[in-house]
């Protein structure tokens, strides 16, 4: 129990570092993800109360006032077509968009590592084997397929 | 990057004061490796978005069509009850 509670805070604090890293990489590609993920959400719920309006203005129409309800029947399918062709629109924006901030993201997590190694002004850190092999390890995870895949997949599933 | 974190490129760096050249290396590196796919990624989704959009504009326009039949009662609406 003791031991779960630990890694879920590990797990929380190495997601807060993340986010930290990714806003200090992109501050501005990362709102405007912020805001298309908002907009996805908003565009989606739109088009299916639109979609119901639509059928209920149909279907009153038909069965009383045809003119002003006939209106009403209009606005609803603009509505609805407006939200069908928005959303594709907005899902590429957001894919774009995660594959600039993980560019981002990397350039500046490599400046990170480089700023590790070369900021101090010996070269003792650099012969400590402690350092090197969590230096090692960094460099090699970059270098994995699944970490600029995670990278950008995280991104545009939370985009 | 094994240039800036291994001992003795470390001591060269720190010598001949090379540290912005190759942080600015690395960031041009970076950004080369990642520019094919970022060119492909806005291609891919510009199109992508383009097909989608005309794909549900054709939808709409359709809709509208079956719609505006329903309205001036030359369809009708519902399910047929026949057998």
């Amino acid at each position: 129990m003791h031991l779960g509670g630990a890694a879920i805070r590990v797990a929380f604090l190495r997601q807060l570092a993340s986010c930290r890293l990714l806003w200090a990489s992109a501050p501005a590609h990362t709102v405007a993800a912020l805001g298309l993920t908002a907009c996805s959400a908003a565009v989606m719920t739109v088009r299916v109360i639109a979609t119901g309006q639509l059928i209920g203005a149909l279907r009153h129409t038909l069965s009383e006032s045809p003119t002003q309800a006939g209106n009403q029947v209009w606005l609803w399918l603009f509505l609805t077509a407006v939200t069908l062709v928005t959303a594709p629109v907005v899902g590429s924006a957001t894919s774009l968009l995660s594959r600039i901030i993980s560019t981002r993201f990397l350039r500046r997590f490599y400046d990170m590592v480089m700023d590790a190694s070369t900021v101090p002004h010996g070269i003792g850190h650099l012969e400590d084997p402690r350092v090197v092999g969590r230096m090692d390890a960094v460099i090699n995870a970059t270098r994995e397929w699944d970490f600029t895949a995670g990278l950008q997949d995280t991104l545009a599933g939370g985009g | 990057m094994e240039l800036a974190t291994s001992p003795t490129a470390g001591a060269e760096l720190r010598v001949f004061g090379a540290r912005d050249i190759m942080r600015s290396e690395l960031a041009a590196a970076v950004t080369n490796w990642r520019r094919p796919g970022l060119e492909a990624a806005v291609r891919a989704n510009l199109l992508e978005a383009a097909c989608a959009a005309f794909f549900f504009l054709i939808a709409s326009a359709v809709l509208a069509w079956m719609v505006a039949d329903a309205l001036e009662r030359t369809v009708p609406v519902g399910a047929s009850s026949s057998p």
